[in-house]
């Protein structure tokens, strides 16, 4: 909201520089954003918030410079208290007005002014209006607009002369038209309130005014309409039609009802001022007024919110200062709120309007006591923490995607889409569901990277994936894993692409840190988006806790990448329960390791593992290590076989091994390993 | 005597088999060689033997000696010859082997450090659900329906009372509803808000919020608690300002600025030439959201504070588009 220096100083003697004014403003919480300087006037824009509606208006902010300043405040003399009706004789006769829905609308007045001379306004008004950002249309229509700035309270002037018949407060029916002042025809809501003549609705209350019964240069008899509509209802009305003005702005957020007829005596005043009339008499339907709240103010509990020690005296004026009646009877304080305060409610609230003008850097800092948690961060935490750690040990970039992503994106990776959760009212189609899997993301990523030269990427993301099952939503925290292109750039090494040995071996490596190591057994498994061939399941203790593979060509070349993709799920949630960060020292062998290299020529379908298992199995207590050193296949050996070079390592706890207990153990394995997986050695 | 000779020579053949340095090499000439060794204490023993043994055990034990004293010599002269291989020419100017490592997305170092000083001031971290009940977002807050307060936490909806969080003060509600006091805890997240993508708005965001309540919590613990937070975050000479300002869950309530980092408040195009900027929103506990988890407002109060993790990140690295975090794109990543 614009005001100007000059504005506020009609209601307060602020004689100091404006910017020592902007900053006690925005110290005390009615926040400046920015200024600017016009013609030895300031003009300064005020982000008021949604609790203060008083605030939107130029006495509201007048009213906190004057308790900031220690000033009075002076409020133009029809705004002060409503004269009474002169004569209850006087009543309108010419006019039938009726309001159908005491709900929507609470409090109705009206007035008639007749032999107005609708015309350009001084120009002391047209300064006020434009520095307020408004646009100067005429006399009546500029002297509403000051009134709803100058008190908050919105008010609508219409040509009498252009109503036909009867006017009633009343909810639209279904289908129901009017343009607008802003030249637009709308079809109203049922339900949605309008002020209506005899045959169609003249104004959308609260919101817009017609075109039919506009004020314009040949009007003669005004119509001064100043009321309270409900705001939520106002809100609704605002929002369907996707509109929003000074006055919607206002209701919506709670005007204050006393002023409803104070503001009708304001405008008419001026109106009969600036251009002539004969006024009417006010014709005022449920004759309601503002809640006013009495709570019993106590300064030791306000300093004891605050952590201040203001004395009860600085207390009361200030409250009194910002407009509440106080009633002091031995110690205890009573408050009544104003009308246009009720979003003060009880003590809290109080405090916080005494630290306000009191001042927030007044108040000390001080430190609580510690609540004293028995664990400060949960497992879970812990073990992300080391999850993050160690890949980027490893040579992984975290990445952070999307939780939103589109639907055609878990097509493309070839995803199933039965239990997703899908967003109501997304802004785009990069956010119709939460992601299933951490696929799509990771591939986006990869797909942006590779589009600009990158050569190598290997990334991790920590993250979540949502599902929906029986109207049960899910979040299941989820490593993924993606290495694509060259594993190095750099001239030490030749330019070798990453495989799915080095997904795999990212995996162990994990997995290990992870305290798992040396039970995982891996088989060959089917996942989404994933190669046929080249897809594996990790299984521990019969739990899932990891897929990889490389990513299925055709989904890879749904996200624009050429290159070969692997990736990687991990199930945190299965790792968890056995995951054993903790080390213990494990005593080593002071005796020296005797080496052995074996070569196996076997099926291609002769599983590396089950050779494995088996040299350790029986070489039990002596086998420390089986490294694989080599893998041939080639001219030297049948086309369906392969050959694997094992390199195993003896060693004993005990003593120094002899040659001969080596070999007679090496020789064992090597039958064990004939007899059961018929495989020949080189 | 022989015996002990030969057993020794043999000894020696196995030890300078493994002599794989010049330290090794002596310690061996030492053991065989030296005026305590082995062979030395071989010699001591001859005058002792019987007169017709003693020629031949003296014979072998001297060439044992001298063949010991050769193998050691040529043994030096190998290692050393092996040293003075390094003399080959090398191009010292071409770029290092710098071995691989990854990174920590700013995000995740940022919220890291965020927590870190939390935790030691003895903020647990709390966790909870980003797909929430709209009653956690809102009316336990006291965000009532259809208000305007409603107006800045613009949501995502899944169906008709469930949503995408759009703050993580959900998991305010959560803690206390399930805890009694005091309660000391940080709760770090994603969180979702329907504004459209440009350079200072996204659509997911993280946010660590916090949250203490026990028997005397004061607004000034706030502020003692939140100078610590940014003086360690932002610098020993960072300055912060509380300033009135309106959150419903909060009463009183604070806008916390701090002064800007970049022209150390003299006003700048960060700061939009006030000298300030605006990093997170705190205030007491409004008594409403204590009767809405079943707390007694008379018995307790609390202190609370939120802040946009992403905001905080591109102050602190000079980033100036929020998009720049979820694109990953490694010449950004790689920075951090």
């Amino acid at each position: 909201m614009k005001v100007s220096y000059s504005w506020i100083r009609d209601y307060v003697d602020a004689n100091i520089d404006p910017k020592k004014l902007m900053s006690l403003l925005t110290m005390s919480g009615t926040n400046v954003t920015s200024y600017e300087s016009t013609g030895g006037d300031y003009i300064f824009d005020f982000e008021i918030t949604a609790n203060r509606p008083d605030c939107l208006a130029v006495i509201g902010i007048a009213r906190e410079a004057a308790a900031l300043l220690g000033k009075p405040l002076k409020i133009p003399k029809e705004l002060r208290r409503l004269a009474k009706p002169k004569s209850k004789s006087k009543k309108e006769t010419s006019l039938s007005i009726s309001v159908k829905d005491a709900k929507l609308c609470p409090r109705y007045t009206a007035r008639v002014i007749r032999d107005v001379e609708v015309g350009p306004s001084p120009d002391w008004l047209r300064e006020r209006i434009i520095s307020a950002g408004l646009r100067p249309v005429n006399n009546i229509v500029d002297i509403t607009n000051f009134v709803l700035l100058e008190t908050g309270q919105p008010l609508h002037a219409f040509d009498l002369d252009r109503i036909n018949g009867a006017i009633s407060v009343r909810c639209a029916r279904k289908g129901e038209r009017i343009i607008t002042i802003d030249n637009v025809p709308r079809t109203c809501e049922e339900g949605m309130l309008v002020i209506a003549d005899e045959s169609a609705p003249v104004a959308i209350a609260g919101v817009m005014g017609g075109l039919q019964a506009e004020v314009n240069d040949m009007t003669r008899t005004i119509l001064l309409e100043s009321a309270f509509f409900n705001p939520i209802s106002i809100r609704r009305t605002a929002r369907f039609l996707r509109v929003g003005s000074e006055s919607s702005y206002r209701f919506e957020r709670k005007i204050d009802v006393d002023m409803v007829p104070r503001a009708s005596e304001r405008a008419s005043a001026l109106i009969v001022e600036i251009s002539g009339g004969n006024i009417g008499p006010l014709i005022d339907i449920g004759k309601v007024s503002s809640p006013a709240k009495t709570i019993n103010f106590s300064v030791d509990r306000a300093n004891s919110i605050l952590g201040t020690s203001v004395d009860k005296k600085r207390a009361v004026k200030i409250l009194k200062a910002l407009g509440f009646s106080m009633e002091d009877k031995k110690g205890s304080v009573k408050v009544t709120t104003p009308g246009f305060r009720q979003d003060v409610k009880g003590d809290a609230d109080l405090a916080e309007e005494v630290a306000r003008i009191y001042g927030y850097e007044n108040i000390p800092l001080t430190i609580p006591r510690i609540a004293g948690n028995t664990r400060i961060k949960d497992f879970i935490n812990i073990f992300e923490e080391k999850i993050k750690t160690t890949l980027t040990r490893l040579n992984l970039n975290e990445i952070i995607t999307y939780s939103l992503i589109s639907k055609s994106s878990i097509r493309y990776a070839n995803i199933n889409d039965d239990e997703t959760v899908v967003i109501e009212n997304p802004l785009s189609i990069d956010q119709e569901i939460m992601r299933p899997s951490m696929l799509p993301g990771m591939l986006k990523a990869i797909s942006h990277n590779f589009k600009r030269y990158a050569k190598s990427l290997s990334f991790f993301e920590v993250g979540k994936v949502y599902g929906e099952k029986n109207g049960i939503y899910t979040e299941e925290p989820v490593l993924s894993l993606g290495l694509a292109g060259v594993k190095r750039e750099e001239w030490s090494s030749p330019g070798e692409d990453f495989s799915f040995f080095d997904i795999k071996g990212t995996l162990e490596k994990l997995l290990g840190t992870l305290g798992f190591s040396g039970e995982i057994s891996f088989k060959k498994g089917a996942h989404a988006g994933l190669g046929a061939n080249t897809n594996a399941i990790a299984e521990y203790k019969g739990k899932q806790v990891a897929r990889i593979g490389e990513v299925d060509r055709d989904v890879s070349r749904g996200f624009d990448i050429e290159k070969r993709v692997f990736y990687g799920e991990v199930y945190i949630e299965n790792l968890l329960k056995e995951a054993q960060l903790d080390r213990k020292y494990i005593p080593y062998s002071r005796y020296p390791s005797v080496m052995r290299d074996i070569s196996i020529v076997a099926d291609k379908g002769t599983a590396s593992c089950d050779i494995v298992s088996i040299i350790k199995e029986v070489g039990r207590g002596l086998v420390k290590e089986t490294l694989l050193v080599e893998l041939y296949k080639g001219k030297q050996i049948p086309k369906d076989k392969r050959a694997l070079l094992y390199r195993i390592e003896y060693r004993s706890d005990e003593k120094t091994l002899e040659d001969a207990e080596v070999e007679k153990v090496h020789s064992e394995i090597k039958s064990a390993l004939t007899g059961k997986l018929s495989v020949s050695f080189r | 005597m022989l015996e002990k000779i030969n057993e020794i020579a043999q000894l020696f053949t196995n030890d300078i088999g493994n002599a794989r340095g010049m330290q090794t090499l002596e310690e061996i000439r030492v053991k065989y060689l030296g005026r305590k060794g082995l062979v030395a204490e071989l010699m001591s023993k001859l005058p002792s033997l019987e007169k017709e043994k003693k020629p031949a055990a003296g014979r072998e034990l001297n060439t044992l000696k001298a063949r010991i004293q050769k193998e050691l010599e040529a043994r030096q002269r190998t290692l050393l010859s092996g040293a003075s291989l390094t003399r080959e020419e090398i191009d010292v100017t071409m770029p290092g082997i710098k071995p691989p490592e990854g990174r920590l997305h700013p995000i995740t170092q940022t919220l890291n450090e965020i927590n870190g000083i939390f935790v030691s001031l003895g903020f647990k971290i709390a966790e909870g659900p980003e797909i929430e009940k709209e009653f956690y977002n809102f009316e336990a807050l006291n965000i009532p329906l259809e208000h305007p307060s409603r107006d800045a936490f613009d949501t995502f909806y899944i169906k008709k009372d469930t949503l995408l969080r759009s703050h993580t003060s959900t998991v305010q509600v959560r803690i206390m509803e399930k805890t009694k006091p005091p309660i000391q805890a940080i709760m770090p997240g994603r969180v979702y808000r329907p504004d459209a993508v440009d350079a200072t708005h996204s659509f997911m965001f993280h946010q660590v919020e916090g949250l203490m309540v026990d028997r005397d919590i004061k607004f000034s613990d706030l502020k003692g608690i939140l100078n610590i937070f940014t003086k360690q975050m932002f610098g020993e000479k960072t300055e912060a300002r509380f300033r009135p300002s309106f959150f419903p869950f909060t009463e009183p309530s604070a806008e916390v600025d701090i002064s800007c980092i970049m022209c150390r408040g003299k006003g700048c195009r960060v700061c939009s030439h006030t000298g300030w900027l605006e990093i997170l929103g705190a205030g007491t506990v409004n008594p409403r959201v204590f009767e809405a988890v079943g707390y007694s407002p008379r018995k307790y109060k609390g202190l609370a504070f939120g802040m946009g993790v992403e905001r905080i990140a591109m102050l602190k690295y000079g980033i100036d588009d929020i998009r720049l975090f979820f694109e990953n794109d490694i010449r950004f990543l790689k920075q951090f």
